[in-house]
């Protein structure tokens, strides 16, 4: 099994990786259990940063996609197939539309909004 | 007497497989690969004019000749004056400087594989870069066995030490041969680390090919590992036996069996050259 990026595409190259491991899943090419190549190796093969590998095996694992046993490295997680189906990037993106479009109907502005979400993103981040 | 008769064999015999039969074979390889994949096929093979890399190898040709000559007048003058040691120093210091001498010509072509892959590199227009979404794990190159062999020699050769420091020799170092032999096996093993997860040098080469190359240097470096760590352990016994002598004519046998045996295994003739054509 090959996984390939582009390093002139529009979409990051995180993205990129994660998309073909979960179509990877879908399309049976990879199973539950089999081992994926450390961060280092996948991306001194690709000639990419390192951390962008880590981000797409952070995002992985979180959608439940991958999982890391420790030092025995990275594996598919049993769940993978049904978890590859679920795109959270979508899910919020609609959960914050019927958020956006409560609001609106109250009366409150977009400017309002905008700064009520950055303070709130602020104040997580101190 | 005898014995320096047959330092000066087993030395021009390092003389000449080091630094005369090796360059030529290497150099035949590299000049039947130039002439079967010319540059109008295979493009992507020749970052550089085919006329600066001749001039690389004949730079590599007059080093080699170079040592040869050295070598040669160390032989002549120890035979001329029918010295007990080589041009009257002693042997194994002798041996040991003119093995690193040999090595220049070595690191010279080195250093150039590595120029050339990173122009390869800077020429690499193409945009998709491929991986195996596999792990590479040590087994898959080298087999339990021979590992162990590695580690058998390794305990060989921290046990024979031991027992020298119970009942030492003159001459004898101490533990500081363990913790030589020991900082050899950690680099070795550094080596065989960045050969399996380290950067891929040559932006063109299939997996397949990397996976050849992988094999062979893991097995060169576990090899050079076992020789090393057995020769020690030798050298430390003929030592005790006031045998040193015999310990530098194995040393240089050693060395000239280890370069016969990594030109069995360098092989050009299986590598896929089409990606390197247009």
């Amino acid at each position: 099994m090959k996984i390939s990026v582009n390093i002139e595409h529009s979409n990051p190259l995180f993205t990129q990786l994660i998309e073909q491991i979960k179509k990877a899943v879908l399309n049976n090419d990879i199973a539950a259990g089999d081992a994926l190549p450390s961060i280092r190796q996948l991306a001194n093969d690709l000639d990419i940063n390192h951390k962008t590998v880590a981000k797409a095996y952070r995002l992985l694992e979180r959608d439940g996609v991958i999982q890391t046993k420790g030092y025995r490295g990275t594996f598919i997680h049993q769940n993978a197939k049904e978890n590859s189906t679920i795109n959270l990037n979508e899910w919020v993106l609609s959960e914050l539309d019927k958020t956006l479009t409560s609001f609106r109907e109250l009366g409150i502005t977009e400017s309002e909004m905008r700064i009520a979400f950055n303070s709130l993103i602020n104040s997580r981040h101190n | 007497m005898w014995d320096n008769h047959l330092l000066y064999i087993v030395f021009l015999g390092q003389i000449f497989v080091i630094s005369f039969y090796f360059p030529k074979k290497i150099l035949g390889l590299i000049n039947t690969s130039m002439q079967q994949h010319p540059r109008d096929v295979y493009p992507k093979l020749y970052p550089l004019d085919e006329e600066v890399i001749k001039a690389k190898l004949k730079i590599f040709n007059v080093y080699n000749s170079l040592v040869v000559s050295v070598g040669l007048a160390i032989l002549a003058v120890s035979i001329i004056n029918n010295s007990d040691d080589l041009a009257g120093w002693d042997d194994q210091a002798v041996l040991l400087c003119f093995l690193m001498f040999q090595y220049f010509p070595m690191l010279y072509l080195g250093a150039q594989g590595f120029d050339y892959l990173k122009l390869m590199r800077e020429h690499n227009k193409n945009e998709h870069r491929i991986a195996d979404l596999q792990p590479r794990k040590l087994f898959d190159f080298i087999s339990k066995p021979f590992l162990s062999a590695a580690a058998f020699s390794y305990g060989f050769c921290v046990v024979t030490v031991l027992y020298f420091v119970q009942y030492p020799f003159d001459g004898f170092a101490g533990l500081v041969n363990i913790l030589g032999v020991s900082i050899l096996y950690a680099g070795l093993g550094f080596g065989i680390y960045i050969k399996l997860y380290g950067k891929k040098y040559n932006p063109l080469q299939t997996s397949e090919d990397r996976s050849i190359e992988t094999t062979i240097v893991i097995k060169l470096l576990i090899l050079s590992a076992i020789c090393s760590s057995f020769y020690l352990a030798i050298s430390l016994i003929l030592a005790s036996m006031d045998m040193r002598d015999l310990g530098n004519i194995i040393y240089s046998l050693y060395l000239q069996a280890f370069i016969f045996y990594v030109y069995q295994v360098m092989k050009f003739d299986q590598v896929d050259y089409s990606v390197y054509k247009t």
